[in-house]
């Protein structure tokens, strides 16, 4: 009995003791946003051969490269001079030697293994290390064509991405938009094609007749645009995939910015009778055409939320060119935008917590957002014309056209540019022929196996 | 109580302590005996859906006007109008401030000094004259005597000092009403200075969704000389199975290891008998929204 009454004493004293023990807890509210410093060493062959696409070691070194490029245009990123790297990274797997990279203040590691396979195809693995933890991020392999090379890199630079922001990548990705050439009276405008980087530059259409407002399915590698073909305007759709052209409808009536629903199964757009514009949607399955809105004022523009259940559109109903929200079935039309000025072209974020516009006014044409109800308006770009925003697939950057002010016979010429949400990292995209209209593809599609 | 019983008891004791004992030695002891060799997992294999040839083609290079681009510098916000301060129309005027007047110090009066004087100091060496040799022989009597005289003073001197400084130990052995309050002083003290080195080496996912309604606690044990003990362990905050949150998290663990090893810090953690510090990363007063 005593021992018994002995031992519930020492336990009692015992929690006591821990419990006297202050738990300490610190708040920190305060930090810094800056680029992560990352590694990217030349991927290792694990046997140097010469492949149709030149020695692998260089195929290695340009798969790095395209990766480092990657990151770094998004601006979260920043590259750590290679030749600053005091660790060789060989082909053999093994875990690198995190004291040879915390000195020159690597957050990120990239490692990577390039062989060829009996079929010739080329195997490329990759591991994303945590240097500060000192763990493995990320290790995924892949099989592709040699010449598929440059593609695999985008997908790499997406996995790293997305582990290290926690958002999808944009990288394994395309811009279609519209090529144009020759004076300004006889502009030649065809459909063009590219990586979202600007390489694989492709002409799709060969400019005899006038192409406009090309847009990408959100989940299929297809396009539609309107093109006036013979002088009548219609809606096309392209498949990347096959390379097939469709007629989605032959409108008697002008016809403008058609554009897709989440789902891929309706295209919306408006149409003009009359003078009067106002917002149609198709549908793709059944080809039947229903009215949503029905106004004197000029309705034109109209975006999907990306859950479908809402679109935005820009009409001037109220006396001057303004963004209204409606459901997707034409009710509930309520104006959002309230600012000095005009606004045009709205496109509903892929994330849906934004809509991005153009605003026009202080002459000039500028790229800006706001929130679905309209709060939280942010201009983005100011330079004298910029226009046409669309989102990458992950919400996080906008691409758009911005023309030069036309002075003393030259300038008014288009080029596409990007912009990060934040305001930050404008970047010109490099492109052969003057470009407008760009639209973003959906990420490429990619088959995985052991998943 | 007889003898038997008293060694029982103590038996039990000791049996007790030393089982405690063992207790706490596997518990920091364990973990550490054997340090498994980590090979990385392998990797996930991926197959391509191959795409129409046609998109592989590149098309042909054309000649091309170069434009000087026409960048301009990188923030672009729509800058907000500094907020600036009027007066109301009806505003009534607050009575003047009265000035506190300060009293004048005092001017020592300075010693007036003779135009000769002035000279003289001014073409004065720059080097110090040694004073002259005060010892005389024939007075070495006297300074013996004063010597003696000396002595006595600073032996009272001594005496008054160890009086006051044992009435200053009384009055530090009393106990403090403020004993408490600056308990509190010294641990907020110690929390502010984690705060302050840890909020330096965090890198937030900046323009990452929902950012600055994010929070992470994490737990971070050290050992004496201001090392991490272990690995920093994640108690609460969120759903890790969401990408952006397991990337706010991984930026806060990486900030706490980043900024090791916190030997002064610990050092009074340890002075307070903690060996283990809660970090909760909050970025909502960062205006991230």
């Amino acid at each position: 009995m005593t021992f018994y009454r002995f031992s519930v004493a020492a336990i009692v004293v015992l929690l006591f003791s821990c419990m006297a023990q202050a738990q300490l807890r610190v708040d920190v509210t305060q930090g810094t946003i800056e680029p992560v410093p990352i590694a990217v060493p030349e991927f290792a062959p694990v046997v140097d051969v010469e492949t149709s696409a030149g020695p692998l070691s260089d195929i290695g070194a340009s798969i790095s490269q395209v990766i480092v490029s990657n990151l770094v245009s998004t601006g979260l990123f920043r590259a750590v001079d290679e030749n600053a790297f005091i660790e060789k990274i060989t082909a053999a797997p093994t875990r690198p030697n995190f004291a040879s990279w915390r000195p020159l203040a690597v957050q990120g590691l990239v490692t990577g293994r390039i062989e060829i396979k009996p079929d010739g195809n080329l195997r490329v693995e990759f591991r994303l290390w945590d240097v500060v933890q000192e763990i493995q991020m990320e290790g995924v392999g892949y099989n592709t064509p040699i010449s598929n090379w440059r593609r695999i890199a985008h997908v790499i630079s997406d996995r790293i991405y997305s582990r290290l922001t926690g958002e999808d990548g944009y990288f394994d990705t395309r811009i279609v938009y519209i090529a144009e050439q020759g004076a300004a009276t006889a502009r030649q405008k065809r459909l063009a094609i590219m990586d979202q980087d600007g390489a694989n530059q492709q002409l799709l259409t060969d400019g005899s007749y006038l192409v406009l407002t090309p847009r990408f399915s959100p989940n299929r590698q297809e396009i539609t645009f309107l093109s006036y073909f013979n002088d009548q305007p219609r809606v096309y759709l392209f498949n990347i995939l096959t390379n097939r052209f469709e007629v989605l409808g032959d409108f008697p009536s002008m016809t403008f910015a058609p554009r897709f629903s989440p789902d891929g199964n309706k295209v919306i757009m408006s149409l003009a009778e009359e003078g009067n514009s106002d917002v149609y949607v198709l549908d793709l399955r059944t080809r039947k055409v229903t009215r949503l809105t029905n106004d004197p004022g000029i309705d034109t523009s109209p975006s999907y939320s990306p859950d479908g259940s809402k679109i935005v559109f820009n009409s001037d109903r109220g006396g001057s060119q303004q963004l209204y929200v409606m459901d997707a079935d034409g009710s509930n039309v309520h104006r959002i935008s309230f600012g000095n000025g005009r606004y045009a072209t709205p496109v509903w974020s892929p994330r849906g917590d934004l809509i991005a516009f153009t605003k026009i006014g202080e002459r000039k044409f500028r790229i800006g957002v706001m929130r679905p109800d309209g709060r939280g308006e942010r201009l983005l770009t100011d330079a004298y014309q910029d226009e046409g925003p669309t989102w990458s697939p992950n919400g996080r950057v906008l691409m758009y056209f911005r023309t030069t002010r036309f002075q003393n016979g030259t300038g008014g010429k288009p080029s596409l540019w990007s912009v990060d949400l934040t305001g930050f990292n404008e970047r010109k995209v490099p492109t052969p022929f003057d470009a407008s209209d760009p639209a973003w593809s959906p990420p490429l599609p990619v088959t995985t196996k052991g998943q | 109580m007889s003898n038997a019983l008293l060694k029982n008891i103590l038996g039990w004791c000791l049996s007790l302590l030393l089982h405690l004992g063992v207790v706490v030695a596997a518990y920091i002891g364990l973990p550490y005996l054997t340090r498994p060799e980590i090979t990385p997992p392998p990797p996930i294999a991926i197959e391509f859906i191959a795409i129409s040839t046609k998109t592989q083609q590149v098309a042909p290079k054309v000649v091309v006007e170069e434009e000087a681009a026409e960048e301009k510098p990188q923030p672009k916000y729509a800058a907000a109008e500094q907020p600036t301060a009027s007066p109301l129309d009806d505003a009534v005027p607050l009575p003047a401030k009265a000035e506190i007047v300060k009293p004048a110090p005092k001017v020592k009066p300075k010693p007036q000094i003779s135009k000769a004087r002035k000279l003289a100091q001014r073409i004065r060496p720059n080097v110090k004259p040694k004073p002259p040799s005060r010892f005389k022989s024939t007075r070495i009597a006297a300074l013996i005597d004063r010597s003696i005289k000396e002595e006595k003073d600073d032996v009272k001197k001594d005496d008054e000092k160890k009086v006051k400084k044992k009435k200053n130990d009384e009055k530090k052995k009393k106990p403090s009403v403020f004993a408490g309050l600056q308990g509190r002083m010294a641990t907020a003290t110690v929390v502010q200075a984690f705060s302050q080195k840890v909020s330096s080496c965090w890198n937030l996912p900046g323009g990452a969704k929902g950012v600055y309604k994010m929070t992470a606690l994490v737990r971070i044990r050290f050992r004496p000389d201001g090392t991490i003990m272990g690995r920093p362990e994640f108690l609460s905050g969120g759903d890790m199975d969401d990408g952006f949150y397991r990337v706010f998290v991984d930026t806060a663990i990486r900030a706490v290891l980043t900024c090791g090893p916190y030997e002064l810090e610990a050092k009074a953690l340890f002075e307070m008998g903690n060996n283990y510090i809660d970090f909760n990363f909050d970025p909502s007063g960062m205006g991230l929204e």
